[in-house]
């Protein structure tokens, strides 16, 4: 098993004079072949009112992977709609009784939200297994390594720091017996969520080093060495844009009303209902603006994100780099949020791709030894279809 | 049997070394060749890609090894021999003339699914929702419209008595489990309307505007038919459904997109149902010797009450409103004209 350690010695290798070589990623995949692909899913879906789902999914999956080229070579997709479909179902059984029994009893269901938080952690764990290990490069599986401990680390405390204050306001709000205590209640409440989401670019850190720190491809480990400084940054610029682009827009919507109202006098031509009009269009076009500004603020996170992600991943002796430009995945965005609005939907593959596409190709693998040395995990089973993540009874995806 | 060689890259399993084969296919076998690889499988044994355009082919070995092939018209020719047939999931999905049937299919199976599907599924749905959920949604409402928008009646207690004991030999009303009539004053003007679970609310307003007992118990009947057909529930039922299967089909984009359907379906849906109520009402007056008239008058009062509180642009008479069909689809109430001339139609 390769160690973080061992993989940092690799710049030293570098230094010494082994050439290190440069893999980008090729996508090949193109709209309108996925479009095919997308609307023949989309109506055996409909048509099987959703069974079919799963082998959608596993057929969406293996055109994205199958489409990945990484130095003259695809990655594949192993997962078996059937495992799939168990999953769907064992969650819709879990959903369905949750919602059936919240018209019955209250706190029956709470109880079983409250199992359903606790479980949250193991199924990540399994998705992240179950995920990997479906994943392959070079007949190489991929796994995940994570232990169970460390899912309820990086999940149950956020989610108990960030949701559980909202959780239970909202059930301390149906009940008037607390009026004195309220106020405290609140307050305390009010400080946990307030620290937890202070908290939250570190939590992500977490949850993104566990992801990335404990995957492998066959007998080779990954390490994750971002900084959570860093994190925090993204967080702080993402939210700083934001705040500019909303001001921008309130800018925008006052000098608007100043010029329906004060320049062009509307009550003079006597319909109170072109005003009316006019401020429907307006509000329309606010919201339409509003999302616009929205796509621009989370192609920002999107990309620094990524970049962050993978530049700070490595795998052995490769590492990567992303150069996601948060500007062009911006218009990307905006172009696909248009072009799917105009077409009623029907651009949305075409838009998948793209992104895919772009954000994709803006990886690459570097390294400086052989893209050929990997080497498969040896023990018994461990790279077959019969190994150990492929005889769970069912596979969680949950997407991430 | 000729023999064609098609090369590929194997990758035995073990390293992400990829030995460079040739793949041959003589009398039901198939053979890789090359690099100090020397396999033989049954056809039958090997699983072969989905065709992509730009991907290589995978050929994948009984133990899980596998081999990409980038010659696609050459392994095409291979596979021809060997009589391999594509799955009909990949021969749809490769000719853009199925796949324009599949979409005008699957645009006629949502509209009906929206027309007839979906209204159905929630009257269906709708029977097992219990009467105590369905009641404490009422109580919410009431309780919600009591602290925002409605006070007190001050209609005199003997006229409510009366229009409610009237009412109530009209339409029995077992232990109150039916309907609950409610008296409010409020400044939505008038309106009546139904909630889940039975509540009947008439404004004060209302009752002046209709200006008789018989309109007034017209309006009773017509949101006892609302009640009766528990059109609020389903119309919850409906548009949960429409929103919650827009959201699975196309939400994985635009949650603006997906919610579009769900307000357009549900403005449909209250149109019919308006009309639905309007012949319970229709029943329960005749049955009852109240000519459907009382309803006819209650309609034109509340129109005459609603244009004249609209003010008149201008000095001259306001113009005629005509109503545009795709606003007519639109609007949740069908126009008052609309409804009297099917009252009067339909009378036997």
């Amino acid at each position: 098993m390769t160690t973080s350690r061992e993989a940092m010695t690799a710049d030293a290798t570098a230094a010494i004079g082994t050439t290190s070589t440069e893999y980008p990623i090729e996508f090949t995949g193109s709209g309108s072949e996925y479009f095919r692909i997308w609307i023949v899913n989309l109506l055996l879906t409909v048509v099987t009112i959703g069974i079919y789902s799963p082998w959608a999914k596993v057929r969406r999956l293996q055109y994205f992977y199958r489409n990945t080229q990484l130095a003259d070579s695809v990655f594949d997709y192993h997962g078996s709609p059937i495992a799939l479909l168990k999953g769907r179902l064992i969650a819709l059984v879990l959903v369905g009784a949750y919602v059936a029994i919240g018209y019955v009893s209250i706190t029956l269901a709470l109880i079983i939200l409250c199992g359903l938080a606790a479980a949250l952690p193991w199924l990540i764990h399994r998705s992240f297994r179950f995920k990997l290990f479906q994943s392959s490069y070079r007949g190489l599986r991929f796994r995940f390594n994570g232990d169970l401990g460390s899912a309820y680390r990086v999940v149950l405390i956020p989610l108990l720091m960030v949701g559980g204050p909202v959780a239970l306001a909202g059930l301390l709000g149906k009940r008037d017996d607390l009026e004195d205590a309220g106020a405290l209640v609140v307050g305390v409440l009010g400080l946990v969520a307030l620290i937890g989401y202070t908290l939250l670019p570190k939590f992500h850190h977490a949850f993104k080093r566990y992801q990335h720190g404990h995957a492998a491809l066959g007998t080779t480990g990954a390490a994750f060495d971002a900084r959570v400084r860093a994190f925090y940054s993204i967080y702080l610029k993402t939210a700083g844009i934001g705040v500019l682009v909303v001001a921008l827009l309130v800018a925008t919507v006052g000098v608007g009303l100043v010029y329906v109202v004060g320049v062009r006098d509307v009550r003079e031509d006597n319909t109170g209902s072109r005003f009316m009009l006019l401020l429907m269009v307006g509000s329309v076009l606010l919201l339409v603006a509003f999302y616009f500004a929205l796509q621009f603020v989370l192609a920002f996170f999107n990309a620094r994100l990524q970049n962050e992600v993978w530049s700070h991943t490595r795998l052995g002796e490769t590492t990567f780099s992303s150069t996601v430009a948060a500007r062009t995945l911006a218009f990307l965005y905006m172009k696909n949020l248009l072009l799917i609005l105009l077409t009623l939907g029907l651009y949305t593959p075409f838009a998948v791709i793209n992104t895919l596409r772009y954000r994709l190709q803006a990886v690459s693998a570097i390294t400086v030894s052989d893209i050929d040395s990997f080497i498969a995990d040896a023990r018994p089973g461990e790279n077959s279809t019969t190994g150990e993540g492929a005889v769970d009874l069912f596979g969680i995806d949950i997407a991430l | 049997m000729s023999i064609t060689g098609v090369s590929a890259r194997y990758y035995d399993g073990r390293s992400s070394r990829p030995l460079s084969v040739t793949l041959s296919v003589r009398a039901g076998q198939a053979r890789l060749l090359g690099d100090g690889v020397e396999l033989c499988f049954d056809l039958h044994q090997l699983r072969v890609s989905e065709p992509m355009a730009r991907a290589p082919r995978l050929v994948t070995l009984p133990d899980g090894s596998h081999c990409e092939i980038d010659d696609h018209a050459g392994f095409a020719a291979l596979l021809d021999q060997t009589g391999y047939r594509d799955s009909w999931v990949v021969r749809l999905q490769s000719s853009w003339r199925h796949v324009l049937a599949a979409v005008s299919g699957l645009a006629m199976l949502c509209a009906a699914g929206v027309y007839w599907g979906v209204p159905a599924a929630a009257s269906v749905i709708a029977r097992f929702v219990p009467m105590e959920y369905e009641a404490s949604l009422g109580e919410q409402a009431m309780a919600w419209f009591d602290a925002d928008l409605m006070q007190a009646s001050k209609l005199p207690q003997a006229d409510r008595d009366r229009l409610a004991g009237r009412f109530a030999l009209m339409a029995p009303n077992a232990d109150g489990r039916r309907y609950r009539i409610e008296f409010r004053s409020s400044r939505i003007g008038p309106n009546a309307f139904a909630l889940p679970g039975g509540r009947i609310v008439i404004t004060d307003e209302l009752i002046a505007v209709a200006g008789g007992d018989e309109p007034a118990l017209a309006a009773f009947a017509h949101e006892l038919g609302h009640v009766h057909h528990r059109h609020v529930l389903r119309r919850l039922v409906a548009s949960t459904l429409v929103a919650s299967s827009a959201a699975v089909l196309f939400g994985d984009w635009s949650s603006l997109l997906a919610a579009a359907p769900a307000t357009l379906v549900d403005l449909h849906y209250s149109r019919a149902m308006e009309m639905e109520a309007d012949d319970y009402a229709r029943e329960l007056l005749v049955a009852n010797g109240i000519p459907v008239q009382a309803l006819v008058s209650l309609l034109t009062a509340l129109e005459a009450a609603q244009s004249a509180e609209r003010p008149a642009p201008g000095a001259g008479k306001a113009p005629p409103q005509r109503t545009p069909d795709l606003l007519r689809y639109l609007s949740s109430h069908p126009g008052t004209e609309a409804r009297i001339a099917r009252l009067l139609r339909q009378q036997p």
